[in-house]
């Protein structure tokens, strides 16, 4: 469930994943919101369940980069109103024209530019080109952008979309919170160099699903008792996976506990709300189960997640003294325990 | 002098002489007939009587159906009263364009309701003149132009005669009808010319059924004896005999004989030209290269003498165009060569009697049809709507938008009412991308001038969203609604394809599912069930709302109302090692690695919903049952379908084809490219 009001002097985050697709919410006390990304929630926005439960300031929005799983509805959370900072790293489009239906949902991607151009063209002020190093003050918080660097972009414009996603740095009354888009390594090297304190947050967004190369094991080195959240991703053989150099099983090293919006495939404790589950027990598909997906000939695979309500997520409210505590998780989501 | 019947002769005097008696005031008289009777005709040979009476006739036949029409009528008017000394710097003001319409109207009506007047108009199919061709029948500002015109003509206090239907929206007060006999012109009595031959031939086989059939009827009949051969056009008035018929099947016969091919290239031509034609004109277009029986054909087939020229009747106008003769590039020399023609008739004219205004009109007409841009130097319009003409030319034919916002915007210092100028300024900026605020500003301004045009509510929403402003273009969408009553009825089928199957269309492409949904649902269900272009946009909602959910698994190729057929809609052997298809399932591929093709597949059974999961099948098990492409070869997003054989599960595989056309209902984009403003660069840092 979600809470009926926010603690004004606490920060939220709340983190929608669904399975494909994710969308990071932030209320900066007292009443700042900043959404990163934005996924499909029983048919809008995941942002806008939010933002029209709580109500207060369009503070500010950023696409990270142009996937699919990051940008679904985020024209919808554009069309909220006006936004008073909007970031962005990538506003280019390929020339290809769409053949099939997936594909030509891309097109929402033009809708997503010219929105974000036509703001940006109308209200100079609200453009924040998400470079390395540039930062904005939202309220009582403050935004930088950790990656990627402007000349890294300009010099490879073909680079893999993840390599160029916008891993952003919250810093609020002296605590930090590590949204890390799909940035993977090497770059959180680069990255980690350049902020070395980075490790001393109190929560983290993991980076590209918790997979291999999106958890940076300098980043884990720190006391517990911090706030870690992963989103899934359900196509191919899916994200996060169990194996011994995988992402969970690093983080679990790190810390005895962290949090999946989801898992990658429908799975039988979806209302456990979260499903408690160990490593091992993820690792051999013991808890929770996946729903299998039977064909004839001995082709199996997983049934796909058809959920309609509001579910896969995961909200953590951080005082000012940096004690994170998970408020409410929602249907689908798993808290992984060492 | 005008040819006429013996019978209508006599009601030529008898009418003639009962319009010189009345009152000018009082008399308003409607020759009523059917089509090809010989109304113009009549009105010709009523014409030379009054003259002979000291009445002053004259004859307003403007072009049908036009963006001009209303302009022409002025300016027949006009130069009638000059013809007979009437016109006190009338003229003058009739040609000023900054001269508002109402005032050049109230110049008329001075004119012509004095007490003494001895004007009388000669109105030649009056209902068609309020008509409008599709290409301009969203010219609104035009129109209500134009019904001004036709109210004006209509409430003169002269005296007038009306050929044909009055006009629905604006009749006379009272009018006196007088009913031209069906047969007012007798097989016996018509001039056939060089048709005379076939014509006496088939008087011979078709006597009693010709009787009944109209003077146009007859002289199609016989140029078609001419063109096929006398037995065909006896077949022909067996069948359905009416004027359309027998000019589409005359056409056809010109059409197939290869020694017509001139004549055919001619009829095209002269369609195009609107009035009366001289003897230079058809020596020009090169009449006299025609074969003899070309030329028998044309002269006393598809022409007809009237009043010292020549004549082409309006059914014989149309069939061109609805044929397809009308190609472009011979539009394009067509106009140019008439430009040409009226270039050099007010030129010979200005040098000896004045030139007419109606020359200049007409020229402008057919430069501007041409697409020249010097039309308004070269022929000076009257009326800001003839600049209409050209604009769009410009603009929708040529592609020339920097110069047809020129035009427009001349049309616009003329009259800044004008809602069509506005619109197409608007739109030829969007369409180029450069400016804008400009586009927003014109386009708002043409909603604000009329509210009740679907087009200018249509192609703002659809700038608002292409420029990404959603929130303004509901807000929009929301007004359009209110202002044109869209709680209604399926009676306004245009309104629904002029605005919402445009806006729809566009929201579909950007991913805009829910707005686009909402579009379609307020289009009364029996137009999207009937119109194919909202079916075809009714199946792309539903697949693209699939693939927003994550598990599209059918092509466009396949409509929604297939995805789910007992049967695969790709072709499967019908059994495997004498094992029978079991069943189907179709599959989208997400991934290739090493191992494996990963898909999402479907599958439904019975009533109960579909569900979907994610399978990964063995390359080497995919290579084995693919009856196309290996798995090397296959990428994401390639529609497949799965057979499976036996109680084993025997497997088949089957590809889509990569390249899928979009479906050919669907409207396209206008202007044509919705990412045209994501090409401007903005600062980067």
């Amino acid at each position: 469930m979600m809470p009926d009001k926010l603690d004004p002097d606490r920060l939220y985050l709340f983190v929608f994943g669904p399975g494909l697709g994710e969308s990071i919410i932030l209320r900066v006390p007292p009443s700042d919101w900043i959404v990163v990304d934005s996924c499909r929630i029983a048919d809008r926005a995941a942002a806008r369940h939010i933002l029209s439960r709580y109500g207060g300031e369009l503070s500010c929005v950023v696409l990270t980069h142009p996937h699919r799983d990051h940008y679904r509805k985020f024209s919808q959370v554009l069309a909220e109103g006006d936004w008073s900072v909007i970031g962005c790293s990538d506003l280019e489009l390929g020339d290809d024209w769409s053949t099939t239906s997936e594909n030509q949902l891309a097109n929402e991607l033009e809708q997503i530019h010219a929105e974000i151009k036509r703001h940006w063209k109308r209200r100079p002020d609200c453009r924040w080109w998400t470079w390395q190093d540039t930062f904005r003050h939202i309220g009582q918080a403050k935004l930088t952008a950790l990656h990627p660097a402007e000349s890294f972009a300009r010099e490879n414009p073909e680079a893999e979309k993840n390599h160029l996603s916008t891993a952003i740095l919250l810093e609020w009354r002296g605590l930090k919170v590590l949204l890390g888009a799909d940035v993977e390594n090497p770059h959180w090297e680069t990255i980690c160099e350049r902020f070395p304190a980075l490790a001393q947050h109190v929560a983290m967004k993991i980076a590209h699903h918790a997979s291999e190369n999106g958890v940076y094991d300098p980043l884990l080195a720190a006391d517990g008792g911090r706030f870690w959240v992963a989103t899934p991703y359900n196509l191919k053989d899916g994200l996060p996976q169990f194996g011994e150099r995988d992402g969970p099983r690093r983080l679990l090293q790190g810390q005895p506990e962290f949090y999946l919006t989801g898992l990658p495939r429908a799975h039988d404790r979806q209302m456990d709300a979260p499903c408690e589950a160990t490593f091992r027990e993820l690792q051999e598909g013991m808890r929770p189960r996946a729903v299998p997906f039977t064909l004839p000939g001995g082709l199996t695979g997983a049934m796909a997640p058809s959920r309609s309500d509001v579910c896969c997520y995961v909200i953590a409210a951080i005082t000012p003294d940096g004690t994170c505590e998970v408020v409410s998780c929602g249907p689908g989501s798993v808290r992984v325990r060492r | 002098m005008t040819r006429l019947s013996t019978e209508l002769q006599e009601r030529a005097d008898t009418l003639s002489a009962q319009l010189s008696s009345a009152s000018p005031t009082s008399v308003a008289i409607q020759v009523i007939g059917g089509i090809g009777l010989g109304k113009t005709t009549f009105l010709h040979g009523l014409s030379e009587r009054l003259a002979k009476k000291g009445l002053r006739p004259i004859h307003v036949s403007p072009p049908l159906r036009a963006e001009d029409t209303g302009p022409a009528i002025i300016v027949q008017i006009g130069d009638g009263l000059r013809a007979h000394g009437l016109a006190n710097g009338e003229s003058d003001q009739l040609r000023d364009p900054a001269i508002g319409l109402e005032k050049k109207l109230a110049t008329l009506k001075k004119r012509l309701e004095r007490k003494d007047s001895e004007v009388v108009l000669l109105c030649d199919e009056p209902r068609e003149w309020e008509r409008t061709e599709t290409e301009n029948s969203d010219d609104h500002y035009t129109q209500r132009r134009k019904q001004r015109v036709l109210d004006a003509v209509m409430n003169l206090s002269c005296r007038r005669v009306f050929a044909g239907n009055l006009p629905q929206s604006s009749q006379p007060k009272s009018v006196k009808a007088y009913v031209l006999p069906f047969d007012s012109v007798r097989f016996g009595d018509q001039v056939m010319g060089s048709l005379e031959d076939v014509a006496q031939a088939l008087r011979v086989r078709l006597n009693a059924r010709l009787a009944r059939a109209t003077s146009l009827e007859r002289r199609l009949l016989a140029a078609f004896a001419k063109a096929a051969s006398v037995d065909d056009a006896v077949s022909a008035n067996a069948e359905w005999p009416d004027c359309w018929m027998l000019a589409r099947r005359l056409a056809n016969a010109v059409s197939a004989h290869s020694t017509l091919a001139p004549l055919r290239e001619i009829w095209a031509r002269l369609a195009l030209f609107r009035g009366a034609m001289d003897a230079d004109l058809l020596r020009q277009l090169g009449v006299d290269q025609l074969e003899p029986e070309a030329k028998v054909i044309l002269d006393d087939g598809l022409l007809q003498p009237s009043n010292g020229g020549f004549l082409m009747h309006d059914v014989l106008k149309r069939l061109p165009r609805e044929l397809g003769w009308h190609s472009r590039p011979l539009r394009q020399s067509a106009h140019e060569q008439f430009a040409d023609y009226f270039a050099q008739r007010c030129r010979t004219r200005g040098e000896t009697s004045g030139y007419a205004m109606v020359d200049v009109l007409e020229g402008f007409h057919h430069a501007a049809s041409a697409g020249r841009q010097s039309a308004p130097r070269d022929f000076a319009p009257f009326f800001v709507e003839q600049l209409h003409t050209l604009g769009r030319v410009l603009s929708k034919q040529y592609g020339n938008h920097e110069a047809a916002i020129q035009v427009f915007e001349q049309a616009i210092r003329l009259d800044d009412q004008d809602d069509y100028a506005h619109h197409y300024v608007a739109y030829n900026v969007d369409w180029l991308a450069l400016d804008e605020d400009r586009a927003d500003c014109e386009y708002k301004r043409a909603v604000e001038l009329n509210k009740e045009h679907p087009w200018w509510w249509s192609r703002r929403i659809n700038f608002l969203i292409t420029t990404g402003r959603l929130n303004e273009a509901r807000q929009n969408w929301s007004d359009a609604k209110g202002a044109l009553g869209l709680f209604l009825a399926e009676d306004s089928g245009y309104v629904y394809r002029e605005l919402h199957l445009w806006v729809a269309r566009l929201l579909l492409h950007r991913g805009q599912l829910d707005f686009a949904d909402l579009v379609l649902a307020s289009v009364p269900e029996p137009i999207r069930r009937r119109d194919t272009q909202f079916q075809a946009l009714g199946r792309l909602y539903e697949t693209l709302r699939e693939a927003e959910r994550g598990r599209g698994v059918f092509p466009w190729s396949v409509p929604p109302d297939r995805w789910w057929h007992t049967f695969p809609n790709l072709s499967f052997p019908p059994e495997v090692n004498g094992e029978p298809l079991m069943q189907w399932n179709p599959a989208r591929v997400e991934d290739v690695d090493e191992e494996s093709v990963w898909m999402i597949v479907g599958s439904k059974a019975g009533d109960e919903p579909p569900t979907y999961g994610h399978v990964a099948i063995p390359r080497s098990r995919f290579d084995e049952a693919s009856l196309d492409v290996k798995s090397q070869e296959i990428e994401p997003d390639r529609f497949l379908e799965l057979a499976f054989y036996g109680a084993r599960g025997e497997l088949r595989i089957r590809c889509h084809p990569v390249e899928i056309a979009m479906d050919g209902e669907l409207p396209g984009f206008d202007p044509p490219n919705p990412r045209r403003y994501l090409k401007q660069n903005l600062p980067t840092s």
